[in-house]
């Protein structure tokens, strides 16, 4: 206690206490606002009043312009059940969340500790938060997640890499209704980075008191088996994994509980997929209106995606960004903004680089192997490729040439790396080659070291426009300096299949990480088999080493600097460490980046507002997630808000 | 007669089976299942998926057993009515198809009556009146339509009924319709969206059609039947309509058997343009992503079209043509 407290006498500080209470009073009883269509459910008694609903202490979220208005429809388009994706990234109520910067924030945890080994995290909850079906959200639902679905064998073979970081479960501990810790049996720094990840969402989509009846050890038999028998699954677990799937469990049934801010009304994959306000929301704006202010989000199931774009182009789509991003898409969109009624807010794509090239060190052929895993014939290939023509041809000179290292916005990022071997330089290159015994014949083609020709192809995925345009000019540039190339346009299936089972010679993919450069780190060495230059690498570092092919030492050394960074808790070792990986990357370049895309774009209505200035275009961000989207609005118009 | 529509009907079975099997087959050769499509879709989109999570999706839809297991189940459970789940659409087939069939089947048939209310009278039209100057407009008109692919029409009128009727991108519906229950209101929605598919679809045909009655009308007007019945003083709208014409239509209804399938596919491509809610899209995403037991299932459907679409076509033949039900007589 302050000791003026002591020392003053009690009338001095009564004002103080009278506004005290006043506030409690203004903040807990009669302040808060709903919308207009939820007070009449309120009056005929179907919704309990606002106060019952809302937790105490709501959270408040201030909106970026200014207080919204209730009301409207949110009209949006998606291709299938596989395309909700876009939803969820609406729907991005985790833990904690990532905030416009990019850096972890409070959510559904309204604080936490760790302690000073980074091993132990304690968590709590905003207290009074409830479920869309008006139960209680406690520290229970989180243990459900851990007891009964992650650690039932039944249910769960393998704990996600993100929650075992060395292999072995984590420790939950429920300490009271809103609190609960989590330790791990090795320090873990990056966790909160990754329980802000959409797929942490597991956390907190769990309702215990909903899945309890889909659950072995809590249901009634009879009745389980009965549940069993009228969805035609085989077993339990089957049932159980239907209910409850992440990916779209809350978007195919009415019924599912959930702590978002629109809950579904028309489940998918309906042809106009409807979700509406959640009357229990817990979050309100500074003058106490509960959000969200949009009363519905439309969702337009349409057969073709570019469909989507031409919605756009009509004034039929009110805000997403989803299906309308590539440098086709953007010069239509740039195009007809003028007169359509909306306007495009950019976006800032995370990926290092439009398209990279990833030899493939894992090949096959051992003539081949070696040459892919030879640093000089990437540098000559770096030195080979034509970096201001694919800008100016595929991204009509709005990109940036750079190698695939972190961004500019990443606390990792390094000028000499982005740098390295840029310049377009055929005779550096021809050096290269020719140093690494790869001589021309008289056709003026490279012959592999066993004399036979030397042919590469490069895998591409037809899906998007501008990677094949790329890829063609990649290989006239590679035939120039004798190199016999030939583009590979596959679907994704096919290239997946390959690209997995590592028979491709060198493939092209986004450079994802470029901003966060710890959570996906599969450019930077073969993390995962998403590494495509060494997928059976990334196999065995994820199976530790039980699939896959053991790599040699020094891109174990990488790996083991990596585990190191995990185990890390001070931002500036960890930086150093990188800063080790950083420069392998460099000296070794296993992928070859080419150039960094120009910005996309949100599609967003005239009449919507409380939108930043521009976003983050990321998975592992989900996009506009961060951005509240619970607090967009639109302006109110006598023609009624559609 | 009888005889020999019962034997048609047994002959349809094995057909059937067949037709079954190979496409079964067929919608498995290209490499990977749905997984991998699934998979792929997700890693497009920057998500990943475990490999132990993969592990236990291919045993949740029966993936991982062999090809022809697969193909048993499903086409146990077909006979016994239940057309299998989607792994795509997360639904029991029957429930995809169900709506868009009958969708499908009300655009086919407008579209069938459409493109004989339209080829017929101007067929025998240009047929009496050959190398009239309506007659080369009619054809010049027709090649137009015959030439023009379905998909570029399709974004023509799209973009017209967009730009100056007012209408909403794509759909059979208005975004308020799409969802509602069945009902005059959602009825009259239809219609005011049913004829842009049915004029685009319907045209191509309308084209061959007006050519195909050119010809054989043509060929008929010299017979010395025509000549007589002129000659004995038959007026010449009766004389044209109840025989030459009888038998210049000939073809058209031959081809029911092709031509309701070739309605129901034919569509896909222009309600893929135009985002109709019909089978030609779903059919299409199926077969994509190898969605195996949705994809097997609206091709036994098609093939069954087909199927009774001939046994259609050979029943109205012998009724309209009466050299053919006299074959028949004969025959037995």
């Amino acid at each position: 206690m302050p000791e003026w407290f002591f020392r003053k006498n009690l009338t001095g500080i009564l004002p103080f206490i009278l506004f005290g209470f006043f506030w409690v009073f203004v903040s807990s009883a009669g302040a808060f606002n709903e919308a207009p269509g939820l007070s009449k459910e309120v009056k005929t008694g179907t919704l309990p009043p606002i106060e019952k609903r809302l937790p105490p202490e709501p959270v408040v979220v201030s909106p970026f312009d200014r207080i919204g208005h209730y009301g409207g429809v949110w009209r949006r388009a998606y291709t299938g059940l596989s395309d909700l994706v876009g939803v969820r990234r609406i729907l991005y109520e985790p833990l904690v969340r990532w905030n416009p910067e990019f850096k972890v924030a409070p959510n559904l945890a309204e604080k936490w500790e760790v302690d000073e080994q980074g091993k132990l995290y304690t968590f709590y909850l905003v207290k009074g938060v409830k479920w869309s079906d008006g139960e209680p959200f406690t520290a229970d639902d989180i243990l459900f997640y851990f007891e009964d679905i992650l650690f039932n064998k039944e249910l769960t073979s393998s704990i996600p890499t993100w929650l075992s970081p060395d292999g072995s479960a984590p420790k939950v501990t429920k300490i009271d209704d809103y609190t609960f810790s989590i330790e791990f049996p090795k320090p873990y720094s990056v966790f909160l980075q990754e329980l802000a990840c959409p797929y942490a969402m597991e956390l907190v989509t769990k309702p215990k008191h909903y899945l309890r009846n889909f659950h072995k050890k809590y249901a009634d038999p009879e009745k389980l088996n009965q549940l069993i028998k009228e969805r035609r699954e085989s077993s339990w677990v089957k049932l159980f994994h239907d209910v409850s799937n992440l990916r779209h469990a809350m978007f195919v049934s009415k019924k599912y509980p959930s702590l978002c801010a629109w809950i579904t009304k028309i489940p998918a994959p309906a042809k106009r997929f409807v979700m509406e306000r959640n009357p229990y929301y817990w979050k309100v704006d500074p003058d106490g209106n509960q959000l969200p202010y949009i009363d519905k989000v439309a969702n337009d199931l349409v057969a073709e995606a570019k469909t989507i774009v031409l919605k756009a182009i009509a004034g039929e789509i009110d805000m997403q960004g989803r299906h309308l991003g590539s440098m086709q898409n953007t010069v239509l969109l740039l195009a007809s903004v003028g007169n359509g009624n909306f306007r495009l807010v950019p976006k800032t794509l995370s990926a290092s680089v439009g398209i990279l090239l990833a030899p493939n060190i894992n090949h096959k052929d051992p003539v081949m192997r070696s040459v892919f895993s030879d640093r000089r014939f990437r540098i000559a290939v770096s030195h080979a490729v034509n970096r201001t023509e694919i800008n100016k041809i595929v991204c009509r000179g709005k990109g940036i040439p750079r190698q695939a290292a972190p961004l500019k916005e990443s606390e990792f990022y390094n000028v000499s790396y982005e740098n390295a071997y840029l310049d377009f330089n055929p005779d550096k290159a021809n050096e290269l080659l020719d140093e690494m015994g790869l001589k021309k014949n008289r056709a003026g083609k490279r012959t592999r070291p066993d004399g036979l020709p030397l042919q590469i192809s490069l895998d591409v995925v037809t899906t998007m426009p501008g990677w094949v345009d790329s890829a063609e000019i990649v290989a006239s540039n590679l035939k120039q300096v004798g190199i016999d190339t030939e583009v590979k346009a596959e679907t994704m299936e096919l290239f997946r299949q390959r690209t997995q089972n590592a028979v491709h010679d060198i493939a092209l993919w986004p450079g994802d990480g470029g901003l966060e450069c710890l959570l996906d780190p599969r450019w930077y060495f073969p993390y995962s088999s998403e590494s495509l230059n060494a997928p059976l690498y990334g196999q065995w570092f994820q199976s530790d080493g039980a699939k896959g092919e053991a790599p040699p030492e020094d891109i174990k050394e990488l790996a083991g600097i990596y585990d190191e960074i995990l185990r890390t808790v001070s931002k500036d070792k960890q930086k150093e460490l990188f800063e080790k990986i950083i420069a392998a990357d460099e000296k070794n370049l296993w992928v070859i980046g080419l150039v960094q895309d120009p910005q996309d774009y949100y599609v967003v209505s005239k009449r919507m507002f409380n939108l930043p200035k521009r976003d983050l275009q990321s998975w592992i961000y989900p996009n506009p997630g961060p951005i509240h989207p619970e607090q967009f609005s639109f302006e109110l118009k006598k023609s009624g808000a559609r | 007669m009888f005889a020999y529509i019962i034997r048609r009907i047994l002959m349809m079975i094995p057909t059937l089976i067949a037709i079954s099997i190979i496409s079964f087959v067929i919608i498995q050769l290209p490499p990977g299942d749905f997984l991998t499509t699934y998979v792929s879709q997700l890693s497009a989109s920057g998500e990943t998926v475990d490999q132990a999570e993969l592990e236990s999706l291919k045993t949740r839809f029966g993936l991982d057993q062999p090809m022809y297991m697969q193909y048993f189940k499903w086409a146990w459970n077909f006979i016994h009515g239940d057309f299998g789940h989607s792994y795509e659409w997360n639904k029991p087939v029957s429930e995809l198809i169900g709506e868009r069939l009958s969708l499908t089947i009300i655009i086919s048939t407008c579209t069938l009556l459409f493109t004989w209310a339209v080829s017929v009278p101007i067929g025998i039209y240009s047929a009496v009146r050959q190398y009239s100057w309506l007659d080369y407009a009619l054809t010049v008109f027709g090649f137009i339509g015959l030439a023009t692919p379905n998909f570029l029409l399709a974004l023509v009128l799209l973009w017209v009924s967009y730009a100056y009727l007012g209408l909403s991108i794509g759909g059979l519906f208005s975004p308020d319709y799409a969802e509602a229950p069945w009902g005059v209101a959602k009825f009259l929605d239809l219609l005011k969206h049913l004829w842009v598919p049915v004029v685009i679809v319907g045209l191509a045909h309308t084209a061959k059609f007006i050519r195909i009655i050119r010809g054989n009308l043509l060929d008929e007007l010299r017979k010395p039947y025509v000549v007589t019945a002129r000659a004995k003083g038959l007026s010449e709208i009766r004389l044209i309509l109840k025989y030459p014409v009888r038998v210049a239509i000939n073809p058209l209804v031959s081809t029911i058997g092709w031509t309701i399938p070739e309605l129901v596919s034919g569509i896909a491509i222009t309600a893929v343009v135009l985002n109709l809610p019909t089978t030609g899209p779903l059919l299409l995403s199926a077969l994509m992503s190898q969605d195996m037991q949705l994809a097997g299932t609206f091709i036994m459907m098609l093939s069954s079209l087909t199927v009774v679409g001939t046994l259609i076509s050979d029943i109205l033949l012998a009724w309209v043509d009466p050299r053919i039900r006299f074959g028949a007589r004969e025959g037995l």
